[in-house]
């Protein structure tokens, strides 16, 4: 699976945490970088995401640009340990293993920190999406920015733009399961029937040569006790004489037909899906302002004769302006902006 | 099949008692201050506990084997802090579910009990500011003919009055909204006969037939019985869905401890085992009914409901908004059974006498099957027959409230299984209110293995919340708080060619208090009294 999928960037970072200590700049005294980068994801603005967000909350630095559908940080701090490999006793008695020799325990050098988005990347290339995603956060983000990768190993402000999508594409990690959901509809899927063709010819002559193999075979055999000679008893000799090197090439070329498919399979699943209809963020914000007004002009309007619902509907056209980009939901916000329509 | 212990399994478990004879129920709370008290207390109560054991009117030869009805049963449960306060061992505590050892008001948030249904707005028993229930005590009696209740109610309160103690166990008192009520009481609506007799009926104030659709579990009935009632009230297996054969009873485990689930495994309960096992959790919950309110609300809402689909019958608006909103008329009919009034009018009059055979006993074969053909007709149905909600509405009350076979992802008009619901069913276990200050409600309890994966699961993603229903942040359109939404939305179907939202919906119940209370095995109960919980 690609990076870019649906129209969509879907990025893995996992940036290594830095295991020097550094002062911290309000308290004056040594602490961790993993610790200080914690406290600065603690202190994000997430904003009016949710309904139980408070209401006066700092808007999430996302949403200074409008491309990012999800944005996600993380600290991985070490694997987990699910404890010793074990297994039937009797197999482990066999096989040598001592039960009071510790077992070795995954460990990471140092702590990472993921960051996982989901950006429109309606047009172009893995590479331009990223680079634009890049430049668009640099660009709004800065100072956040800069203070959470501050902790992490190889990472500088001076670098700048460059430097950041430089960083980041250092870190990145390929995104092989992204959550798209952008096809809410479904997707009309071309016609892909599996190329089995070449398969199915080539391993039933590969079945039937070896069948004819194994009667030549027997046959041979039974004509060397009986001591037969003649035409027949020649030519089941050369069928199973010529069989050791005949078998082998056409088993060759079924199990190359089998890598055919497969390679077909991997092939067709690795092409991204085309770009989803109205998935970009500035659509979804649209359609999600245009739901909210709109339930409340259907509850509204009920009861209302054809005329008087004509004109209504007139309104509310001119109020929510469909096709404009404003009015509409505000990234990182969950409550529609209220547009009101003559009534 | 599996064979269960009846007799050590408290009997309101598995018994509705209204529905068998008890239309008056008495709900007692108690503090325990003293540990030593509090198990006395609870050794005294003992002898009197009314089990899961069935009833029979004969005797056998032998003498044994016999459990006659008793004409007052009694029930007990334990919250968390009453758990601690009779001084069970740390270990047997700490392992106790979250969201017992939080207690209902706590999980406030999660249940959707804000506004005026937040826990500083309850009760003063309920609030917890000086004292919280440690012990809850049920009563459930019959009543005499006049529709009173029988004497032994008021005999056994005293009784039980007669145990408390001060610095010992005390009652806990301020119930109703005055906070005068020494404790709660609840009753059937009781309906006058022709010669003057009175006989309960299983009706709640918003005037709906309630407490139709129980789960069904394995070993709660005998099997022929059980074979009747899974249907609807069963589990619904994949594959061509077939009313004969596609229903079975739920595994134990759903609503009796240290019995395996839905999930294969064993509830999570505590240690030791012995200590849980054939006990349960109950949410017990006040929940005040505002009739006025929802009677106006129909009102105006018909008046609309009128104008939208071009009709002119008062009688059936009003009844079709109502059941629109429940899922079911209010004589319990579902819509699935019948989409319209019409529908509706046609299959009560072909029933009628099954309604008159429902309020008593069947006499003979004939009126046992005529019922059970009934009972179907009220439960055995399934929403593959309704997927768009042109019938029963998605965000309907009953819909969300046991969604049966709607959220399998494969669902169709042929088949469709209950799989993602199966460990999603509690028991219902409740009466109408009337308090002497006139306020009226239902004593609601949901008995269930899990009150964090049944109860709860379905109070906040299903009651308060509408994403399974594809209604957003719609709630129920009966119980729901209304703080993020306040609409309903009802699709064209055969009872009106046009949608229709009730919108403006006002809060028609509030939560008035309450708590999670666990309902042990006798065993539990005997080792509470003995102090002989043994976790190691």
């Amino acid at each position: 699976m690609p990076n870019r999928d649906g129209g969509h960037y879907f990025l893995t970072v996992l940036a290594p945490v830095r295991t020097d200590t550094m002062i911290d700049p309000v308290v004056g005294r040594t602490r961790s970088h993993a610790h200080l980068l914690a406290q600065k994801l603690a202190l994000l603005a997430t904003g009016p995401q949710t309904a139980a967000s408070p209401p006066d909350g700092w808007v999430s630095p996302f949403s200074r640009n409008t491309m990012n559908h999800t944005a996600r940080f993380a600290m991985i701090g070490g694997p987990n340990f699910n404890g010793r490999f074990s297994g039937d006793a009797l197999v482990s008695l066999l096989r040598g293993i001592n039960p009071l020799v510790p077992q070795p325990v995954d460990e990471l050098t140092s702590p990472y920190l993921l960051f996982a988005a989901d950006v429109d990347a309606q047009q172009g290339g893995e590479e331009a999406a990223l680079a634009a995603y890049a430049a668009i956060l640099w660009q709004t983000m800065q100072p956040d920015l800069a203070q959470i990768f501050q902790h992490c190993v190889g990472f500088s402000e001076a670098d700048g733009a460059t430097g950041f999508l430089a960083y980041l594409k250092a870190c990145q990690v390929e995104t092989t399961l992204p959550f798209n959901d952008y096809w809410a509809d479904g997707m009309a899927l071309p016609d892909t029937q599996l190329p089995l063709g070449p398969l199915k010819v080539s391993g039933v002559v590969a079945i039937a040569g070896a069948a004819v193999w194994l009667v030549a075979i027997i046959a041979n055999g039974l004509v060397t006790v009986t001591g037969a000679k003649g035409w027949f008893a020649q030519q089941i000799g050369l069928v199973a004489g010529w069989g050791v090197f005949v078998l082998p090439a056409l088993f060759g070329v079924a199990a190359l037909a089998v890598w055919g498919v497969y390679a077909w399979i991997m092939r067709t699943g690795a092409k991204p899906f085309p770009t989803a209809p109205a998935s970009d963020l500035p659509s979804i914000l649209k359609g999600l302002f245009l739901q909210q007004a709109f339930t409340r002009f259907a509850i509204e309007a009920q009861g209302l004769d054809d005329d008087a619902l004509h004109a209504r509907f007139g309104a509310f056209l001119g109020a929510v302006k469909p096709k404009a980009s404003a009015p509409a939901l505000a990234p990182g916000e969950c409550q529609a902006p209220v547009v009101e329509w003559v009534r | 099949m599996s064979r269960l212990d009846l007799a050590d399994i408290q009997g309101n478990i598995n018994r509705p008692y209204g529905r068998f004879g008890f239309p008056y129920s008495r709900h007692l709370f108690f503090v325990v201050h003293d540990a030593h008290a509090g198990r006395r207390f609870v050794q005294a109560i003992r002898p009197r506990i009314t089990t899961a054991e069935p009833w029979d009117q004969t005797e056998t030869a032998d003498g044994h084997s016999i459990v006659k009805k008793p004409p007052i049963t009694l029930n007990i449960g334990f919250t968390y802090a009453g758990l601690e306060a009779l001084g069970l061992p740390t270990r047997t505590l700490r392992m106790l579910p979250d969201e017992f050892i939080d207690g209902m008001g706590r999980r406030a948030a999660i249940l959707g009990d804000v506004g005026a249904s937040a826990p500083e707005q309850w009760e003063t028993a309920w609030r917890g500011e000086t004292q919280t229930a440690h012990i809850w005590v049920s009563l459930n009696a019959g009543a005499l003919r006049t529709g009173e209740a029988l004497p032994e109610l008021q005999q056994w309160t005293d009784w039980l009055i007669g145990l408390t103690a001060p610095g010992a166990v005390t009652l806990l008192a301020g119930h109703t909204a005055d906070g005068v009520q020494q404790w709660q009481d609840s009753a059937a609506i009781m309906l006058e006969q022709p010669g003057g007799d009175k006989l309960p009926c299983p009706k709640e104030h918003f005037g709906f037939t309630d407490g139709i659709s129980d789960p069904v579990f394995q070993g709660q009935f005998a099997p022929e019985a059980e074979a009747l009632a899974v249907i609807g009230g069963g589990k619904i297996a994949a594959g061509t869905y077939n009313e004969a054969k596609s229903w079975s009873a739920l595994e134990t485990g759903e609503f009796i401890l240290g019995h395996a689930d839905e999930g294969q495994e064993l509830p999570v309960t505590t240690e030791p085992q012995s200590f849980a096992r054939n006990g349960s959790f109950v949410a017990w919950r006040k929940l005040r009914e505002e009739v006025d309110v929802l009677e106006a609300y129909v009102a105006q809402a018909a008046k609309l409901w009128m104008q939208v689909q071009g009709t002119t019958d008062g009688e059936e608006a009003e009844e079709t908004v109502r059941a629109k909103m429940v899922g079911r008329w209010r004589s319990g009919l579902p819509l699935l059974a019948a989409p319209t009034w019409a529908d509706h009018q046609r299959v009560m009059a072909e029933y009628a006498d099954c309604i008159e055979m429902s309020l008593r006993k069947p006499r003979d074969d004939h009126e046992r099957q005529r019922l059970a053909q009934f009972d179907r007709l009220l439960t055995g149905f399934r929403y593959g027959d309704d997927l768009d909600g042109a019938k029963c509405p998605f965000g309907a009350h009953i819909r969300r409230g046991n969604p049966r076979d709607m959220l399998d992802p494969l669902i169709s008009a042929t088949q469709g299984s209950s799989a993602l619901t199966n460990r999603r069913r509690i028991l219902r276990r409740g009466m109408p209110y009337v308090d002497p200050t006139g306020e009226k409600g239902v004593v609601f309890m949901a008995v269930c293995a899990s009150l964090f994966r049944q109860f709860e699961f379905i109070q906040q993603q299903w009651i308060s919340y509408g994403l399974d229903f594809e209604g957003g942040n719609d709630t129920c359109p009966l119980l729901g708080n209304r703080a993020q939404s306040d609409k309903h939305v009802v699709p064209a179907g055969e009872a009106g060619p046009n949608a229709f939202i009730a919108a403006g919906l006002p809060q028609f119940v509030t939560t008035r208090g309450g708590d999670y209370f666990f309902l042990p095995s006798m065993t539990g109960i005997q080792m509470i009294a003995m102090s002989s919980i043994d976790p190691t």
